[in-house]
């Protein structure tokens, strides 16, 4: 039985304008790439000269800033350096910002900070308490569903209900 | 012994400890001037902020939380400076002083180095201030986009988008030498 040998689907290649982007925000070592983009980039390169070019063209500027901002601190810097640091020997330091100073110590090094889970607790707390307060409590104690025993109608003992102010004696009857 | 490391060294300035401070302004001076110099393309200014930063870190150390690393801090310090000094003095070219002759045999290959750093210097100090301090960070200072993030106070999306748009710009103004292949 023969198989069927499935050959990968070639790479779309980039246009122009996007191997441009791509050098800017990559960089000219192609190799460092993500793999879908360097695949597009060669299939541009195959087809394109003026590809090829800006890709010269990227690893020539990235070589120059390379030489030009890597290596050891040139000689002025380090004289310059010298005598930055000569000079601040040379005189007294200023005054350094203390945290108010003139408290005492086990003032200083009690924690003044806001305790941000402490207070979000306590007003969670505050919050529940409103809300069992407004909503979930009459004036007979805790309401369904927080009375521990629920009351039906039948089971009420009708004669309890009391009318304040009385309705009969104020119609006189 | 093992060397006392910028945190620790912070501490014990926190505490105001001269000596401490001393050793810290020594590990920290040169990359200072030289950060500032490549920012403003002026030695004297550099010197001033390099002393100017390292006057702040003393000054705020009591204050200082160690909650990023200290240099992270320093070259915020440091590009905050710079950043605001740009604002107030023009960009001096580093060549303006010129150059003796030097009669060495290597000395065209030498000139040649300087012009290609001159040429790269200006490119650089034409960039907008904080694209320029993206390039110095990323390039000079080796710093991660993440550390230049924090030092710049910017997401790391920010920093690959001034890093793509000063590498264009960049590409504009040294086109004639990356043209020429140079």
């Amino acid at each position: 039985m023969s198989r069927t040998h499935k050959t990968p689907p070639l790479p779309s290649a980039l246009s122009r304008r996007a191997l441009e982007e791509a050098l800017a925000r990559h960089g000219s070592e192609i190799t460092l790439w993500p793999p879908q983009l360097r695949a597009g980039a060669h299939a541009l390169f195959l087809a394109d000269p003026q590809a090829r070019t800006l890709l010269t063209q990227a690893q020539h500027l990235d070589g120059l800033i390379h030489r030009g901002l890597s290596g050891p601190a040139a000689a002025e810097d380090q004289a310059a350096a010298r005598r930055v640091t000569a000079r601040l020997a040379a005189r007294p330091l200023p005054a350094q910002a203390r945290r108010m100073a003139v408290l005492p110590g086990w003032l200083l090094n009690f924690d003044l900070r806001p305790a941000w889970p402490s207070i979000a607790a306590l007003a969670g707390m505050a919050m529940l308490g409103f809300l069992l307060g407004s909503h979930a409590v009459g004036p007979g104690g805790l309401a369904p569903p927080f009375a521990a025993q629920r009351v039906t109608v039948a089971d009420a003992d009708v004669s309890a209900i009391m009318f304040e102010p009385d309705p009969l004696a104020e119609t006189g009857l | 012994m093992r060397e006392p490391n910028d945190e620790d060294l912070m501490a014990r300035v926190a505490g105001g400890d001269e000596p401490a401070f001393r050793v810290l302004s020594e590990r920290y001076a040169v990359r200072a001037v030289a950060l500032a110099r490549r920012f403003l393309g002026n030695e004297a200014d550099a010197e001033e902020i390099a002393q100017e930063a390292l006057l702040r870190v003393w000054r705020a150390a009591p204050r200082w939380q160690p909650t990023a690393a200290f240099g992270t801090w320093f070259y915020r310090i440091v590009v905050n400076l710079c950043l605001n000094h740009r604002r107030r003095a023009p960009f001096a070219d580093l060549a303006e002083a010129g150059e003796p002759v030097d009669p060495r045999p290597d000395a065209q290959a030498r000139l040649e180095r300087r012009d290609e750093a001159r040429q790269l210097a200006a490119a650089i100090a034409a960039l907008p201030p904080r694209q320029r301090a993206v390039v110095l960070l990323t390039y000079w200072e080796g710093l991660s986009n993440s550390r230049t993030a924090d030092v710049i106070g910017t997401s790391v999306g920010g920093v690959e988008t001034l890093l793509v748009r000063a590498r264009k710009a960049l590409r504009g103004s040294l086109g004639s030498r990356i043209f020429s292949g140079d």
